[in-house]
Formats: C-alpha cells, sequence, structure tokens
C-alpha cells in the first residue's frame, strides 16, 4: 500500500444482521487533501469511518491509516489522528475544560495551555466552566471538535459535522477547517449526507449508497458539476447536435436534452438561439443553467435528503 | 506522563465529580448507624419499647449488645449491602459510557482500551477498599458511642480481617457486572446479573453448595448463613479470585475486539 495516502481501503466490506453496511469499498484519501465523503442515511458512511477508526471488525478488507495498518484491537497511528463520530458525546457532569484536559492528558499533550489555545480556536471562551451536560448541540459539536483537534492531528475524520450547528456555525466550522488543511496540511475526511456542506470545502468527493462507492469526483470533476451550461430542447436532437458541433461548440446529450458546455455559447445563448432559428430548428427550450449538485447527488442516489 | 496515569486521572476526575460515591456512601453509613442502634435495643429491649425505637409487641429473642455482635453484623452487612452497591458504582463507573455515548471517544486514544479498562478496576477496586475501612471505623466509633461492652483488640482485629477479605472478594466479583455493563452497553443488564447472583448466592448457600459458589463466599465468610463449624477452604477463595479474573479477562477481551457501532 502506498504511504502517499493518508487513508487505504481496500475491498471493505462491513456487514450487520440483514444488511451488508460496507460491500468492497476501495477508498483513498491522498494526504493533505479535504475528502468529501457523503451519502444519504444508512449509506455505509459512519460504518466506514468506524472501520477506519478500528472501532468494528470489517469481514473483509485492509485499511492501512498514516501507513499503519489498522486491526479490531485499538491499536493505530491515534496520536496523529482526530475523530470525531456522530453526535459527539462528553461527560456531562465536567465543565468544557475539564473534558478537554481529559483529551491532553489521554494524548500526553505536555503542553498545560494547549487546552486554552484550543478553547479559543473553537470559541468555547464562554462556556469553558460550563458542564458539558449544560451545552447546546452546537457548541457540544465544538467541544467534540476541539477535542478532535487539541493534539494537532495529521489526519481528522469528522463524521456529519455540521449536524447540530446554526447556518453560522457551519460556515464557521468550514473557515477553521479551510484553515486547518491550508495552514498545517492536515488531512479531513469529512462525511455528510448535505451535499452543500462539502461540495464548497472538499477536494474531492467520493458518493457512497448502499454500501458502495459509487461515484467519485476530483477538483475538476466538481468543476465541471459545478460550471454552467445551456440546455437545449429541439424536435431533432441529433441533427442539430451534428450541426453545433460543425460550429465548433462543444456538446453532449443527456436525457433528450443537448448541453453546450463551452464558454462562448454560455456568454452569447441569443447567437445560440438565432444559429437554431436560421437553420429551421427553432428550439422549444433553451435556458442558461447550473446542474445542481444536489439533484446530481439525488439522482445519482436515487434517495430524498 | 504514562497512560495509565492519565486514563486514572480522567476515572478519578469523572468519579469525583460525579455526586453517586456521596449517594453510595451515605447507603453505606446507614450499615453502622442500623448495627449500633439494633445494639442500643439489644442492650436494653424494655427501654428501647419504652422511648419507642421499637414496637412494643417486638419480641427480641436473639442477640447480645456487645463488640463481636456489632462487628460481625458490620462484615454481614457489608457483604451483602457490597454485592449490590459495589455493583452500582462498577455499573456506572463502566456503563455510563455507553448511556453518555462517551465510549466512542476511548476507542481510538494513544492511551490502549485494555490500559483504560484497568484504569476503571484499580479506581472500583480503590473505591471499595476506601468503603470497606469507612464502614468498619464508622462501626467502632458508633459501637463506642452506644458503650458496647466486650471490647479486646483481638476481637477487633480479627473482625477488621473478615470485614476486609469479605469486602476485597465482593470487590474482585465485581469483573462481571463490569463485563455485562460492557456487553450490555448500559446500566441495567449489569444490575442484573448483580441481582441475579445474589439470588443464587442466597439459594445456594441454603442449600449447602454455597462455599463451591463464588458469589455466596463472602457471605459465607462473614456467617451470614450461620456460624462456620471449620474455616473456609482455600478452595473456596481460590474459586472467587478464578472466577473473577476471568471475569476481567472477559472485559479486557471485550473491549480489545467487540464491534462498537453504537
Amino acid at each position: 500500500m502506498s504511504h502517499d495516502y493518508a487513508i487505504h481501503i481496500q475491498d471493505l466490506t462491513k456487514s450487520y444482521p440483514g444488511v451488508i453496511a460496507v460491500d468492497s469499498l476501495d477508498l483513498h484519501v491522498h494526504t493533505g487533501e479535504i475528502y468529501g465523503f457523503l451519502g444519504l442515511n444508512g449509506a455505509g458512511k459512519t460504518t466506514t469511518i468506524r472501520a477506519i477508526l478500528g472501532m468494528i471488525k470489517p469481514e473483509h478488507g485492509k485499511i492501512e491509516v498514516l501507513g499503519h495498518p489498522i486491526g479490531p484491537n485499538g491499536k493505530g497511528p491515534w496520536s496523529r489522528v482526530g475523530y470525531m463520530v456522530e453526535t459527539p458525546a462528553a461527560y456531562p457532569e465536567l465543565t468544557v475544560r475539564e473534558n478537554l484536559e481529559i483529551a491532553r492528558r489521554m494524548h500526553a499533550i505536555e503542553d498545560e495551555e494547549r487546552v486554552d489555545v484550543i478553547i479559543s480556536e473553537l470559541k468555547l471562551e464562554r462556556y469553558s466552566e460550563r458542564k458539558a451536560g449544560h451545552l447546546s448541540t452546537g457548541n457540544l459539536q465544538r467541544l467534540g471538535l476541539a477535542r478532535a483537534l487539541i493534539h494537532k492531528p495529521e489526519l481528522l475524520l469528522l463524521d456529519e459535522p455540521g449536524n447540530g450547528l446554526d447556518p453560522a456555525g457551519v460556515v464557521e466550522i468550514r473557515a477553521l477547517l479551510k484553515a486547518l488543511t491550508h495552514e498545517q496540511g492536515i488531512t479531513v475526511l469529512m462525511s455528510s449526507h448535505i451535499l452543500s456542506e462539502v461540495d464548497r470545502l472538499a477536494d474531492r468527493i467520493g458518493i457512497i449508497h448502499n454500501g458502495h462507492l459509487i461515484e467519485e469526483y476530483d477538483a475538476e470533476g466538481l468543476e465541471n458539476l459545478r460550471s454552467q451550461r445551456l440546455a437545449i430542447k429541439v424536435e431533432h436532437p441529433e441533427q442539430v447536435m451534428r450541426l453545433l458541433e460543425s460550429a465548433g461548440h462543444q456538446i453532449r446529450q443527456v436525457d433528450g436534452e443537448l448541453k453546450i458546455v463551452d464558454a462562448s455559447a454560455i456568454a452569447s445563448p441569443q447567437m445560440i438561439a438565432q444559429l437554431l432559428v436560421e437553420s429551421g430548428h427553432p428550439p422549444s427550450k433553451l435556458v442558461l443553467e447550473h446542474e445542481d449538485l444536489e439533484d446530481h447527488f439525488l439522482r445519482l442516489t436515487g434517495g430524498q435528503v | 506522563m504514562n497512560g495509565f496515569k492519565a486514563a486514572m486521572w480522567a476515572e478519578i476526575l469523572k468519579a469525583r465529580r460525579s455526586k453517586l460515591w456521596v449517594l453510595i456512601l451515605i447507603g453505606f453509613s446507614i450499615l453502622p448507624l442500623v448495627s449500633g442502634l439494633f445494639m442500643v435495643i439489644l442492650k436494653d429491649p424494655v427501654a428501647a419499647k419504652e422511648m419507642g425505637i421499637i414496637s412494643m409487641k417486638a419480641q427480641l429473642t436473639a442477640g447480645t449488645a456487645d463488640w463481636p455482635s456489632m462487628l460481625g453484623m458490620l462484615a454481614m452487612g457489608t457483604s451483602v449491602a457490597g454485592h449490590i452497591l459495589y455493583a452500582i458504582f462498577t455499573a456506572w463507573v463502566f456503563g455510563r459510557e455507553f448511556s453518555n455515548r462517551t465510549n466512542k471517544e476511548l476507542l481510538a486514544l494513544p492511551v490502549a482500551r485494555t490500559t483504560i479498562v484497568w484504569a476503571k478496576f484499580v479506581l472500583i477496586f480503590s473505591w471499595t477498599f476506601a468503603i470497606a475501612l469507612y464502614i468498619y471505623f464508622f462501626g467502632l466509633f458508633v459501637g463506642w458511642l452506644v458503650e458496647l461492652p466486650g471490647w479486646s483488640l483481638e476481637i477487633a482485629l480479627k473482625a477488621f480481617k473478615t470485614l476486609m477479605i469479605a469486602s476485597m472478594l465482593t470487590a474482585f466479583l465485581q469483573s462481571w457486572v463490569a463485563f455485562f455493563a460492557s456487553y450490555g452497553r448500559g446500566y441495567l443488564p449489569a444490575m442484573g446479573w448483580a441481582f441475579f447472583t445474589l439470588a443464587l448466592a442466597q439459594i445456594l448457600a441454603v442449600m449447602g453448595w454455597g462455599e463451591w459458589i463464588p458469589w455466596s463466599v463472602p457471605a459465607i465468610l462473614t456467617e451470614m448463613s450461620g456460624p462456620l463449624a471449620e474455616p473456609l477452604g482455600s478452595g473456596s477463595y481460590l474459586s472467587v479470585i478464578l472466577v473473577s479474573f476471568v471475569g476481567v479477562a472477559a472485559t479486557l477481551r471485550w473491549w480489545q475486539r467487540a464491534d462498537q457501532s453504537s
């Protein structure tokens, strides 16, 4: 297995009675990237993350984290990995500071001020002496992130980090993760069932559905998906396709519609309209559209978010 | 700072911040107080009736108010109350990680899971040891207050030895409570196990098999089921240690290997 990968998963299979949670999954996360792991609820995201962390025993497959093979016995490079799995939990009778002090000691961090630093970074100063049991879900989420980051990990695994956060909180966490990856070079694997939560942040996105990784996009692929296109509906699409191609446009046919993706067509749709009318193929639809990633995701998974 | 020290620090902090230890301490305080009350009644049943401590119809036919009786009651009480109260503390130490969903925060740390489990066991054992000392010395204080006759250092030391051994054996057996709190992911299976073994111990002790049943041994040692014709054999002690050791091993193994999917 290559050490260029922060996470290297090969043929991972895990099932529970009556359901295959993850089925022959191959997943590679490059060092230094933010990988968005998307899927509907129950798609297999959390099972994959738990397997990466050695919390569950897969039936098949190999997992390597930061170059170390992961077994089910808890051994792994955990001093270099931070994680937050599902709803973050904390000891309710302990204060935020005490919960983080436990994490500091467990990670053998000598710098006693590290707790204050991470409290400040996660904007938890107001709540530092508050018992965790009295925190709102959003602040509990912040505490979970603080615990995941206290030891300055090289790899961060976040399972639905936006859960429970208000829109401002989501933006804040996004900014924090961006800063972490760009300034400190942390690799992040972040799962979500909400595409908009990861599409602005991720360098790559993988879509998992029914335990299978069904699509993966790199930065270029994501940009293509985000880009605008001119959608045209005509009576004879094949003829029009040939016509537009001969005029030098990049075009493809999707679900009976023609999509022109080149910049000149997008810049002046009226020119395309004129060309079609003059050639005797007046369009019944000509619209500048932006493929909605959310729609794309739903179309792939056939589900409801 | 090594992993065990960090884990131990965390366990002590969690226990200190919980109100459970105070409640259990209060629960155990009843034992010397009730024993003292019995001694007062036994010393002078007529006066106790006149004072309204007991009903005028009550018939106290057994027992004498002296130091051996008082200390014997403490030891018996420790073995029976300890079975449940130690189990409550053990179920809390392990089960709370599941009910608070903090278990997943313990699974991928630089500190080995087994180290964390050992820290929990050390906390439980230290705490039960401290509780036994508290019961004994609080009992001595209550006995002194009610001016019990028959004091001798020999009796006091013998009772101390019996109470401490009974307490330790009871504490060792909590390893299975820890296992069921882990396996059942919460308090209830652990407490179910504690009540089941308490009932089983009583029944089998009555049937005469008690000295071979680890959960009966502490009560038999404290003469809960009648005076001992002869001291308990080493086999009885060994059965407790072996069964407890298996409980510890099962708990460690579970934390190492079991799927933590919730």
